[in-house]
């Protein structure tokens, strides 16, 4: 179940939403907010695969404080992201200040015709995921974002996968993307 | 690991008993020492060098001034070290994290109020946690015609990035000079109104900055003199009219025509605002990445440079400037700018409407018109996930000046192997060259090739007559050992003004290379 609350989205800002992670039961699921950009074609399939759309052109700093002002209400308790690394810092320097802590992360990298992904996180959850990009059609970001409740699972950057895939570079990419889960410890 | 660290020749008894009283002065909440993450984000992530090395053994965030008079009492009684910061948001120079390892952080952000904007006058006085955005905020949401002047940065606090010298990009550029009024406390706890504010019922406290005798405001910025807890800070007010511009020039060596052009505008203030002349890698890195145009290894060969200026269509050089004003005098002077410019060849002139969707473009027009904004973050993935140190020359406004500095950098750059991200700052009578060093976070050698780096252009650019304006915990004392005529009398008055004021050396030992008596070298 997706609950969209709107969305800030300009050529390089994040977009931005709050949605229950699937599989959980109702009244104990964990609140997390999805944070993404768009700036290329795989970071658009993560932001449709949770229903979030090009939206009234805000910089990032307007989702940046958003987030924020959750994160001092306590409203949250994961924030799952598919960004580019400078945005990844950003958000985990905002919420390191509110007791999150990095559970999972996974890079993205294009180079030469192939695709590496290396994902570090539990061993369980990294081994779900890192199958499922295995087995993709070409939409791995779309896959990653399926994955968010198992990567919600880890609970420490404990194990490393690292695995590279045939594949053709997307035109607009940047070669580079960072996943990432942020989960309250405090 | 960073729960564990203690200051210098305290035993952790005394620490534990320290940080026992701090809690009970500031609640268990905002003293911060054994949640090992949120510790973490006062340490230096974006740190070249070792992490341990400026890692604090805890973070206490007051409220108010009678807090902080209160854990200045503590400090003093258990001689522990603060080292104070407002946001704690200067990556790129040290972040949060102390100079010295194993100083509790005096984190001002709960001081965060905005105590008063005064639309007539056009000023406003903040305490140091209020962020540029949050001013922003407030004049937009209460319909109030004034602009701050942001830094880069939107989540940088505008008490501290004044206190450091920061710059913005309106006409108010140089942040230091639209400061009027501070309140200081000193170690002792002592309270201090400067300027106008230390007569009785002050009415010019904001409004003229000097008082009567010697002015001492720039003895609390870039130094560990006092805590800054309030500051006035003059707010610019909105134009009837704003048109950004951007003139790109084809050529790494126009430099030398640019700055000379620029500087009669300047200094004219036909160029009215702190205008900038972006190097090609800085003004493209935040639309690309380096991996889109080049994978080898070393710097960027310039046919790859070439074909990345044309498909961005942007120069080697990239001057933004804006104007402001009625339509008659922005005609006017635009027409008075361009026919200077159009004197370097292969100019070419943009306004807004010819750069839809520039990401560069639109995040300096909103900071020329004092939005702030995050957008400048991205230029650190150039390479990648990425982390940065700046080096920050001072330049005079000639055009040999900016060109040999230039090409000493890019040449020294090169020789090790790293792009040349720059740009020019251009004030009221200088240029604060800003080298972006751009590193690989998760890469040791790219690390240890950027310290070394650092040290051959501290070295060559003072031999060359040039000082840095500000810089990263880890090189301050070397900056300030450049700064050493006559035997380093500068340096010595600091020191007396160090001991005189804070003579338990409490607060920020070893910033901007100003040490406590019984730490010092040589």
């Amino acid at each position: 179940m997706t609950t969209r609350r709107g969305f800030l989205i300009s050529t390089l800002a994040l977009a931005s939403t709050p949605v229950v992670a699937r599989g959980a039961t109702l009244g104990t699921a964990p609140v997390v907010r999805i944070i993404t950009e768009a700036i290329c074609a795989d970071t658009r399939n993560f932001a449709r695969h949770f229903g979030i759309h090009s939206g009234n052109g805000e910089d990032s700093a307007e989702c940046l404080f958003e987030l924020e002002r959750e994160l001092i209400d306590n409203k949250l308790d994961r924030i799952f992201g598919l960004t580019r690394a400078s945005t990844q810092f950003l958000v985990q320097q905002t919420a390191a200040s509110y007791g999150y802590q990095t559970t999972y992360q996974g890079q993205h990298q294009y180079e030469s015709e192939q695709l590496t992904h290396s994902l570090e996180g539990s061993r369980a959850s990294i081994d779900i995921a890192a199958k499922r990009l295995t087995h993709h059609d070409g939409a791995w970001a779309a896959e990653l974002a399926d994955a968010m409740s198992v990567l919600g699972d880890s609970d420490a950057l404990s194990e490393q996968r690292v695995f590279t895939l045939a594949s053709d570079i997307p035109n607009d990419s940047s070669r580079h993307l960072v996943s990432w889960m942020l989960r309250s410890v405090s | 690991m960073a729960a564990n660290r203690l200051p210098d020749g305290i035993g952790a008894q005394a620490f534990g008993a320290a940080c026992d009283e701090l809690r009970g002065v500031v609640g268990k909440q905002w003293l911060i020492r054994d949640n090992e993450q949120h510790l973490n984000s006062y340490r230096d992530s974006y740190t070249p060098g070792d992490i341990e090395a400026n890692a604090p053994s805890a973070a206490v965030a007051p409220k108010d001034v009678a807090e902080v008079q209160k854990i200045l009492a503590i400090a003093r009684s258990y001689k522990i070290p603060l080292w104070t910061v407002s946001t704690g948001r200067n990556y790129g120079y040290g972040g949060a994290a102390p100079r010295k390892a194993g100083c509790i952080v005096l984190d001002l952000k709960r001081m965060n109020r905005i105590i008063e904007v005064n639309e007539k006058h056009a000023y406003a006085v903040l305490e140091p946690g209020v962020t540029f955005h949050e001013l922003y905020q407030y004049l937009k949401k209460r319909n109030i015609k004034l602009w701050p002047d942001p830094a880069a940065p939107a989540w940088g606090g505008v008490v501290g990035n004044t206190a450091d010298r920061g710059v913005g990009y309106t006409p108010y550029g140089e942040h230091f000079t639209v400061q009027c009024g501070m309140q200081v406390v000193l170690a002792d706890g002592t309270v201090v109104e400067t300027g106008m504010g230390a007569t009785a019922n002050a009415s010019t406290r904001n409004l003229y900055k000097y008082g009567h005798g010697a002015w001492v405001d720039g003895i609390f910025t870039q130094s560990n003199f006092g805590v800054i807890t309030q500051m006035g800070v003059w707010l610019l007010p909105e134009p009837p009219g704003y048109r950004p511009y951007l003139v790109t020039f084809p050529e790494e060596d126009d430099i030398h025509q640019i700055t000379e052009v620029v500087r009669p505008l300047k200094i004219n203030m036909l160029i009215s605002n702190a205008a900038t002349t972006v190097g090609l890698i800085w003004e493209a890195a935040v639309k690309v990445t380096k991996a889109q145009y080049y994978t080898g290894p070393g710097v960027m060969p310039d046919s790859a440079r070439r074909k990345m200026a044309a498909d961005l269509n942007i120069g080697n050089w990239n001057f933004y400037g804006a104007l402001y004003g009625p339509d008659s005098i922005m005609d006017n002077n635009w027409k008075v700018i361009k026919d200077s410019m159009s004197q370097v060849p292969g100019a070419k002139f943009y306004f807004a409407e010819d750069r839809k969707n520039d990401t560069a473009f639109d995040y300096r027009a909103k900071l020329m018109r004092g939005i702030p904004n995050m957008t400048e973050f991205g230029l650190l993935n150039w390479l990648g996930p990425g982390s940065h140190v700046d080096f920050s020359p001072m330049s005079p406004v000639t055009g040999d000046g900016a060109l040999q500095q230039f090409h000493f950098m890019r040449d020294t750059c090169h020789a090790h192997g790293i792009d040349y991200i720059g740009e020019f700052l251009i004030g009221w009578r200088d240029m604060h060259h800003v080298l972006m060093l751009v590193f690989k976070r998760d890469d040791e050698g790219h690390k240890h090739a950027v310290n070394e780096l650092f040290e051959v252009l501290v070295n060559e650019a003072t031999l060359k007559g040039y000082g840095e304006y500000r810089t990263h915990l880890d090189h301050m004392d070397k900056i300030a050992g450049t700064y050493n005529w006559n035997n380093r009398a500068l340096a010595r008055v600091n020191e007396a003004i160090k001991d005189a004021l804070d003579p338990d050396g409490i607060l920020s030992p070893g910033k901007s290379g100003i040490w406590p008596r019984d730490e010092r070298k040589g």
